[in-house]
């Protein structure tokens, strides 16, 4: 028993001690882009890395989740012949939750990984110490610019991820399950306010700092070699999507007060 | 001058560092030996900033760095260089951004006269024409090379190697410990360098420290530390394992 309290209390610290990383780093980075020179150079390489090189992927994931979500609502709405409100469960659904999530999730495992692997490479192989032996703060450098592409990026990622979802819902509800198109528009415009959308972009832009803090806690606490950049990136990975998930409840939650469905 | 007074350090509570003290003169060439694990490296990092010590004071020309956080630090370290044991040169930079790399961060010259420091500094380490390499095309002699040219564009007061011939061969390390020699003739820097290869000890040490159980054992010139009567330096430099010596009684 008094084990099992050792465990737990332990468990508790290290998860405290985990926090309290991730919140200092965020303080010392919102600190140093207001009191740093801007990088340029850095922040456009990394909203090309961030936000052009995650274009494909986006936009084959919403496309293909607008597609199922059409063919899954279709099928409920069918039964009782309300066909045509399968445009605005599409678009609200897409919107509001799928393709903020999802693209969340999909930029959480694809850039989100590359931070923690990249920054953890750098700090198991002396980089992140020859940094700051030229009087260059790590955060300055690496985690600046980053959070700035991020927070850039996801919305515009998020924006491009609800068209194409409503558009390939669109096509697989009004040309392969024969939907009235018109009707399927009409709708779709009626039901779904401006608010949905940004409801979406609002969460995303909460997201993009989760991502980015967390990835980059997990590079610059690396350590031991290969296996520690390893383990940095798998982390990463999973504490970025658990922390989009939750957070996502909670946002959700706050933004119904201030702006009602 | 930097002086040490009762540096302690440890890590997941096994002490590394004892209580170093330890004082070097401007213009030195300081050498610290010492066994695998001793905590060279730690002390070096702790010069250069890069670690806090549990207790103990640190002073650079009068001002003790121990207290100061990481951005009141930054002024010191541009005063200081490192050549890290494995270069840590950035993989995403080709060689003149990684030699350029302090210049241009701290905007401390105009584009035209960093490319003339460049390759000044890349002459000096007999890399010149190498501007457009990236790390991963270079050996283990050459990234070290262009470790050293980064961390004297900046002109430092002070130059920390660490271990800066340990995986070279026997040609590559002379050309190294050579260089160390020149930079320190030529621009009167005090530089300190963490070895515990022998033959670079005796070449570049104006003093050699002997760093054991986290403690300076003895500090003396090469030919005092060489004729020295303690047994644990004798073995050091002999290169006696401490089975042996058991053996030998």
């Amino acid at each position: 028993m008094e084990r099992l309290f050792q465990r737990f209390g332990a468990g508790t610290l290290r998860f405290v001690d985990y926090l309290g990383s991730v919140a200092t780093l965020t303080s010392e980075a919102f600190r140093s882009l207001v009191t740093m020179r801007p990088r340029w150079r850095e922040t456009t390489l990394q909203v090309y890395s961030i936000g052009v090189r995650s274009l494909p992927v986006v936009l084959l994931t919403g496309a293909f989740i607008g597609m199922v979500f059409s063919a899954q609502s279709y099928f409920q709405f069918h039964k009782v012949r309300m066909d045509t409100s399968t445009g605005p469960a599409v678009s609200i659904a897409l919107s509001r939750e799928l393709a903020p999530i999802i693209t969340s999730l999909m930029i959480a495992g694809r850039v989100g990984a590359a931070m923690a692997a990249e920054i953890g490479t750098m700090r198991v192989t002396e980089q992140i110490d020859a940094l700051r032996s030229m009087a260059v703060l790590p955060v300055e450098y690496l985690v600046v610019p980053r959070m700035i592409a991020i927070a850039f990026s996801l919305p515009l990622l998020t924006a491009m991820s609800i068209a194409i979802g409503i558009f390939s819902g669109y096509l697989v509800g009004v040309e392969v399950l024969n939907i009235d198109g018109a009707y399927y528009l009409h709708n779709m415009y009626i039901y779904t306010e401006d608010k949905d959308i940004y409801t979406g972009l609002i969460k995303v832009f909460i997201f993009a700092f989760l991502v980015v803090f967390i990835s980059c806690r997990e590079g610059l606490h690396c350590e031991g070699g290969a296996e520690g950049v390893g383990r940095a990136t798998t982390e990463a990975v999973v504490n970025s999507s658990i922390a989009i998930l939750i957070t996502n409840f909670f946002v959700t939650m706050l933004l119904s007060k201030i702006i009602p469905p | 001058m930097i002086e040490i007074v009762g540096l302690k350090k440890s890590f997941a509570g096994i002490p590394v560092l004892r209580g170093v003290d330890l004082a070097v003169a401007d213009s030195e060439r300081l050498v610290i030996i010492g066994g695998s694990g001793c905590g060279k490296s730690v002390l070096l990092r702790h010069i250069a900033g890069l670690l806090k010590p549990d207790t103990g004071s640190l002073r650079i020309d009068g001002r003790d760095i121990v207290p100061l956080p990481e951005r009141d630090l930054n002024p010191i370290r541009q005063g200081i260089g490192v050549l890290f044991q494995g270069a840590a040169l950035f993989d995403s930079l080709d060689v003149f951004h990684n030699v350029a790399f302090s210049l241009i961060e701290h905007r401390a010259a105009a584009p035209k006269e960093i490319r003339e420091r460049v390759a000044e500094v890349l002459a000096v380490v007999g890399m010149s024409g190498q501007e457009n390499k990236k790390p991963a095309e270079l050996s283990g002699g050459m990234r070290k090379r262009i470790g050293l040219a980064r961390a004297i564009i900046s002109r430092p007061r002070i130059m920390l190697y660490d271990e800066p011939t340990t995986g070279l061969d026997p040609q590559m390390a002379d050309s190294i410990n050579r260089l160390i020699l020149k930079l320190s003739e030529n621009y009167r820097v005090t530089s300190i360098v963490v070895t515990h290869d022998m033959t670079s000890a005796q070449m570049v040490g104006e003093r050699i420290a002997m760093l054991h159980q986290g403690k300076i054992l003895v500090s003396g010139t090469p030919r005092e530390i060489q004729e020295s009567p303690q047994p644990i330096v004798q073995n050091f430099i002999r290169g006696i394992s401490e089975e042996r010596a058991a053996q030998r009684g």
